[in-house]
């Protein structure tokens, strides 16, 4: 066929004007758009990449500040000296428990009343005390055979655990709940004799890191293994991506562990991941930037 | 013009017309994503529940009873939009349209539209667990579940006639919702139960929304209104209601089952403490639970009862300071 063509446009002084006119006409548009696609998809990609940079800074920031103020509340009731007597006091009957648990969780409830998405605070003491921020039904008298009540127990300091279903200890239908276990230490005798533990609704939790995401995807959460406990946006998740990522993350995982605070940037044939890791949890955040040849996507 | 000639000058406009195509590709296909996944599919048979109780304190407690042995079947929940029954109608028709469900467990807002629901739900083969006060009305369900509000209503006020026997006693009302059915008849069937006594009258009617923070709030505005000698007991609709009363209570400086009873036609575990502790004069409760009592129907419908074979009754009990045991009606 090209052989043809080629006879074909040599064989008169007409027909070689004409290719030479078709060459220089039609090579300097084709070489314009080779430049300017690349340019302008080297340009893009950046230009994302550096929002993207900007916003997983900004939500990172945002999530830090809950779990911190998370640490902070409990920390608040640890230290608070009407919560210290609560938990020495040893209760004649359940009707002199039971009066108290209502007073302080009346107190309990006016602290974390505007933190919607603190679902409920809970302080369990050694001596059978069961204070709670809201009036859900406990689902046990007893919770020192728990294994998160036994680790915290004893641990020096907080302790969280990802998203699970419902509550540990109260009756809950929330889908996804991540949960903070602090040990309370007796001011006294600086021993533990009890555990305050945050419940806080993930969905309301990144429903606020949601309202300053420029990306429809959204952000993906992981544990301290690496490993993707929560995914904003859809339910259904691109199978593919994730795949990579989580190919990428096992691969440099120790990378991402030695860089708390600052956001490691992977890279592998079209995929960039960027994740920072909290100084807090222990937990992280994740986007990814993915180019295929002819295009990309933000996720 | 040579033919052969005319067809060449094709070639530059079809190489510029491949280039635009290559160049619209490139920057048409922007944010497209890749092919989504479904989740593995789940075989275990679905239940939809249908309430529209604006009291999710009452609806998580129920949920959670219902959803804590879920292996065998996946409840779905769908949360009201609005809280009225024609929402719930529309739902509904449209979960029974779509085949979503296999088991529907039905708290109707309203008579009003509950047979052509029945008879929908009978033509996709969707088996309904009807909670109801009168379950003759509407036959065509797989199972009924009767509770009767407004014999709850009444029970709390014969606990309420024989604390102020001889007694004037002014009544603060908190119901729960001007749109909870449940509510609505526990008040009604408690009015009706005060009726005939001269001694005991409504001193105000107000609506404590059904949870801690709004009926704090609106117990609140009660004392500030009527004065704090204003009335002698609290009637709360749920349980929710009464525990923010008694808050309410507390922080005016009034002993609440001591200075003013505080009665209630729904319990829950703080409420059952409290009254434990003093702190709350009576409450009603079920012998066995809405969740556990409904999760027993679901069971049994799954494990091959014939449709309305399968019948349970709420039983409506007393949990009073004076005995703090249950006395059946």
């Amino acid at each position: 066929m090209i052989r043809k063509l080629k006879t074909y446009l040599t064989g008169s002084v007409r027909r070689k004007l004409l290719a030479q006119i078709i060459l220089v006409s039609v090579l300097p548009l084709i070489m314009i758009g080779i430049v300017y696609t690349v340019g302008s998809s080297i340009f893009v990609i950046s230009g994302i990449q550096n929002n993207l940079r900007t916003e997983e800074g900004l939500v990172f920031a945002e999530m830090e500040e809950r779990f911190g103020k998370a640490e902070r509340l409990c920390r608040s009731l640890e230290e608070n000296a009407d919560v210290q007597d609560y938990l020495r006091r040893n209760f004649e009957t359940k009707s002199e428990r039971y009066s108290l648990e209502l007073k302080a969780g009346g107190d309990l409830f006016s602290r974390v009343r505007d933190d919607e998405w603190i679902e409920g605070v809970y302080i369990l003491g050694e001596n059978g005390l069961m204070l709670q921020s809201g009036d859900k039904n406990f689902l046990t008298e007893d919770y020192q055979d728990f294994s998160w009540y036994r680790k915290t127990m004893a641990s020096r300091g907080p302790c969280w655990y990802t998203a699970h279903k419902g509550s540990y200890i109260a009756g809950s239908v929330t889908e996804q709940v991540l949960t903070l276990c602090y040990p309370f230490r007796d001011a006294k005798s600086r021993k533990n004799i009890g555990v305050i533990l945050a419940d806080i609704d993930l969905a309301k939790f990144v429903s606020v890191l949601e309202g300053i995401n420029f990306s429809e995807e959204g952000y993906y959460l992981l544990n301290s293994d690496n490993t993707i406990f929560y995914r904003t946006g859809s339910t259904a998740f691109l199978a593919d991506y994730e795949q990579k990522i989580v190919k990428l993350l096992r691969e440099h995982s120790a990378q991402i562990q030695n860089n708390k605070r600052s956001i490691v940037s992977i890279e592998e044939g079209n995929l960039m991941i960027l994740v920072q890791k909290s100084s807090v949890t222990d937990w992280s955040i994740l986007s990814h930037f993915f180019v295929l040849s002819n295009r990309y996507t933000v996720g | 013009m040579d033919k052969r000639l005319k067809k060449i000058h094709f070639i530059p406009a079809l190489l510029l017309l491949a280039a635009a195509l290559v160049l619209l590709s490139l920057f048409g296909r922007e944010g497209e994503e890749g092919e989504r996944v479904k989740n593995e599919t789940d075989l275990r048979p679905r239940v939809v529940v249908s309430v529209v109780e604006k009291n999710k304190s009452w609806v998580n407690d129920f949920l959670y009873d219902l959803t804590k042995e879920e292996e065998a079947y996946e409840v779905i929940y769908h949360e009201p939009e609005k809280y009225t029954a024609s929402w719930q109608e529309a739902d509904l028709l449209s979960v029974i349209e779509e085949g979503a469900c296999e088991y529907l467990i039905l708290l109707p807002g309203a008579r009003h539209g509950l047979e052509e629901i029945l008879s929908a739900a009978g033509d996709q083969g969707i088996r309904v667990l009807l909670i109801t006060k009168d379950a003759e009305s509407f036959p065509g369900a797989a199972a009924y579940i009767e509770a009767d509000y407004e014999a709850e209503g009444a029970l709390i006020a014969q606990a309420l006639i024989r604390a102020y026997e001889g007694q004037t006693c002014r009544i603060a009302v908190l119901r729960e919702s001007q749109d909870s059915v449940i509510s609505v008849l526990r008040e009604k069937g408690f009015e009706k139960e005060i009726a005939g006594y001269e001694n005991l009258t409504i001193a105000d009617k107000s609506t404590g929304g059904g949870s801690l923070q709004t009926a704090i709030s609106v117990m609140g505005d009660v004392i500030r209104n009527l004065g704090e000698t204003g009335f002698d007991a609290v009637f709360a609709c749920s349980g929710e209601d009464g525990l923010g009363a008694m808050r309410a209570l507390e922080s005016a400086g009034i002993r609440p089952g001591e200075e003013c009873g505080l009665f209630s036609a729904g319990g829950k575990q703080d409420v059952e403490k409290a009254v434990i502790a003093g702190q709350y004069t009576a409450s009603v409760r079920y012998e066995v639970s809405i969740g556990e009592t409904v999760r027993g129907c679901l069971e049994a419908l799954i494990g091959g009862a014939p449709a309305g074979s399968v019948r349970a009754f709420l039983v409506p009990v007393l949990f009073s300071g004076d005995t703090e045991t249950e006395e059946g009606t």
